[in-house]
């Protein structure tokens, strides 16, 4: 019934595709904590014009489907001299979506955060960048793990829309893999099943770490 | 199971007669081919979202050779439009394919009704003139095509490699702004639907990309194996379409000449 | 950037914002009427094959990408005989992504009520019935707005997607453009503007739905 001599012969290619996926997630990820811990910043400690300007980002990046955001990175900025590897647009592109919903994530761990913590930082004498970066920024940290691997899932998903830049990632794999060999259900099946898999964990990590940590 | 019951009445509706396709086509006035809209200048959509195109054109008039029967296009996705054909969801298909080996496996194909040979895009002024000048350059086809199998076989030919991966797009569309953007330097293709890209876009030029590594390539219709009575009824319409010159006069139209001097009355076997 | 080109262009991009409409609402409404009675049923139902169907899909379909899940559409449903037109193979991938997550929604809506409402009922001799219909559903479905409104985004996003499908939607159109133009800046720019529009209006529109409801606005921008 099922072509099981095929599927394992294509479970190597699926595998590697699989690891391109998790490093451009993960470094994704990394960047837009990065990012998003930047504009978290930028929010508590500018004025009224750096909150519009965070509010005016995160309106875009999350309002935007995700194709926008790989075709700005992969068509737009080779314009202005920014011409980056199939690799690091992705990676870039994916930070952008992720971006909007870090910052958003910090926020509503800093709020969850007792109002008398910045209020003793303060009596005893940081400044507000040191009480930020001191004491807000570790426990916001440790509140953030679970939404934050909640939304690694999110990127891993949003990766597959990679494979229109061709980038040989899990889906991109996958569907060359049904042209060339005109295999379709085996090749959708070992497809789901790894998605299923790695998404699985990660969602299965963040209600563990909520578990553990609220 | 019984979720699906109620399709199997509409599907058995739907499906034309396997037993004899070309009485059945008669007797319905219609004759349903599959295609996918995508594919400038065989099949796309105009303004009004109407599917318009050659291989309309081309229905058309085998509809009427056939005596008032009229066009039906069924718009479907090209990867699983042979399954779709052997499933009975159309009469045959009518869609700018080319007959390849791996096809052969499960369809018959007409006499070849338009040439399929393969062509490069590349940017005006980009010194690519010949495949050979392909070396170190980055290099695209559309995704499923054989083109892409042509460009791994070029390289052998010619001795030389590619920038990266042999890169895939969905479409011309997104092929044609990668290379805008930079980012690839050659996209192979089919030579017609090349060039009437190049007619819309600026600065690209369109050259041949032909190889003693593979054989010269046609477009053909796709037929189930065992309708061979319908199969010879729409050959000898294509002969004398091409004997009374209506198919290189809709040749003409869409894609600026003639090319029925190189399309045998052979249908390509294997 | 080039302003004149973006207007001209313009009228080239309205017939896939129409589309883009068109899908995502379809898609939203046709997906309510099998996610939400679901969720429903999820909430309500003491049955354990039926609790593990239910989540086994919602697993499926949280688990695996849209895009995935809009190709498996493409490939398989031919195979069972159902030849549709990109459109409807993209509103059947729609749909079933957003039901699978419209009966979380109505699951948890349900959830969150408080016990005393179902046993408060139950004792003033209610069928479980009628405590669903007259009391349960009522409260819960301000409490889903905020979810379904959110939802509601994510299906406009979601719809870019069929793009890989040949459905002539916004980004495609954009696409078009862009390739017959060099202009990249105006049509990006033009498709991100007429995305968050259609999606601030959406959201707008629920935060009234949920001030018409009764419900303290918990929607608001950049707080979803």
């Amino acid at each position: 019934m099922l072509d099981l001599a095929f599927m394992a012969e294509i479970a190597p290619k699926m595998a590697a595709a699989l690891w391109m996926t998790a490093r451009i997630s993960l470094l994704a990820v990394v960047l837009s904590i990065l990012v998003g811990a930047l504009l978290t910043a930028a929010r508590m400690l500018g004025g009224r014009w750096a909150r519009y300007a965070v509010v005016v980002f995160v309106e875009f990046t999350r309002g935007a489907p995700p194709l926008v955001h790989i075709s700005i990175v992969y068509f737009l900025l080779p314009q202005f001299g920014l011409l980056l590897s199939e690799f690091w647009t992705g990676v870039v592109a994916l930070s952008m979506v992720g971006a909007g919903y870090t910052v958003e994530i910090f926020r509503g761990a800093i709020e969850s955060i007792p109002e008398g913590q910045s209020d003793a930082s303060r009596a005893l004498g940081l400044s507000p960048l040191q009480g930020f970066f001191l004491v807000l920024l570790p426990q916001a940290t440790r509140r953030s793990l679970p939404p934050l691997t909640n939304e690694l899932a999110n990127v891993v998903k949003a990766s597959s829309l990679l494979s229109v830049i061709s980038v040989n990632e899990l889906t991109k794999v996958a569907n060359d893999l049904i042209f060339v060999h005109f295999v379709v259900i085996e090749v959708l099946i070992q497809l789901t099943a790894l998605y299923l898999l790695i998404i699985g964990v990660l969602m299965a990590v963040s209600r563990w770490l909520e578990a553990r940590l609220a | 199971m019984r979720l699906f019951a109620f399709l199997i009445p509409a599907a058995l509706a739907a499906a034309p007669a396997l037993a004899d396709t070309l009485a059945t086509v008669k007797e319905r006035g219609e004759i349903i081919f599959g295609l996918e809209a995508q594919y400038k200048p065989f099949e796309f959509r105009d303004e009004n979202n109407e599917i318009i195109g050659y291989d309309i054109d081309v229905a058309t008039e085998i509809g009427k050779r056939l005596g008032g029967v009229v066009p039906a296009p069924v718009d479907t996705n090209w990867s699983t439009v042979i399954q779709s054909l052997n499933n009975g969801d159309f009469d045959l298909i009518l869609g700018g394919m080319t007959a390849t080996e791996e096809r052969y496996k499960r369809v018959n194909f007409s006499y070849p009704y338009m040439d399929a040979s393969s062509g490069l895009l590349v940017t005006t002024g980009s010194g690519i003139a010949s495949p050979a000048d392909m070396d170190g350059k980055s290099v695209a086809a559309g995704a499923g095509t054989p083109q892409i199998n042509q460009l791994e076989l070029a390289a052998e030919e010619h001795g030389i490699s590619y920038s990266g991966d042999i890169k895939t797009y969905d479409d011309d569309t997104v092929a044609v702004a990668a290379m805008k953007a930079g980012r690839i330097e050659a996209y192979a293709s089919t030579l017609v639907s090349l060039l009437a890209l190049a007619q819309e876009v600026e600065g690209v030029t369109v050259i041949p990309f032909t190889s003693s590594k593979w054989s010269q390539e046609f477009t053909a219709m796709a037929f189930r194996k065992e309708d061979e009575a319908f199969r010879s009824e729409i050959n000898a319409i294509i002969a004398a379409m091409k004997e009374d010159g209506t198919l290189g006069a809709l040749q003409a139209k869409w894609f600026g000449q003639s090319f029925v001097d190189i399309l045998p009355n052979e249908a390509p076997t294997w | 950037m080039d302003v004149a080109f973006l207007i001209e262009a313009l009228p080239r991009l309205l017939p896939g914002l129409w589309l883009t409409v068109q899908l995502s609402l379809l898609g939203l409404g046709l997906a309510a009427l099998i996610g939400l009675p679901l969720g429903v049923l999820r909430s309500e139902t003491s049955s354990r094959p039926t609790t593990w169907l239910i989540d086994g899909y919602v697993f499926v379909v949280r688990g695996t990408p849209i895009l995935v899940q809009v190709y498996a559409a493409y490939f398989l449903l031919p195979m069972i005989g159902l030849t549709l037109s990109p459109f409807w193979t993209g509103i059947v991938a729609l749909v079933f992504n957003s039901a699978g997550y419209q009966i979380e929604i109505a699951r948890a809506a349900l959830q969150s009520l408080e016990t005393g409402q179902r046993e408060g009922a139950r004792a003033l001799g209610l069928t479980d019935d009628l405590v669903l219909r007259k009391v349960l559903l009522p409260q819960a479905w301000p409490r889903m707005l905020p979810a379904l409104a959110n939802e509601a985004s994510n299906l406009v996003k979601a719809s870019s997607v069929l793009s890989v499908i040949a459905v002539f939607e916004l980004h495609k159109a954009a696409n078009a453009v862009i390739s017959q133009s060099y202009k990249f800046l105006e049509m990006l720019a033009a498709q991100a503007v007429l995305y968050v529009a259609f999606v601030v209006v959406l959201t707008q529109l629920a935060v009234w739905l949920e001030r018409r409801a009764g419900l303290k606005t918990s929607v608001g921008l950049a707080n979803r």
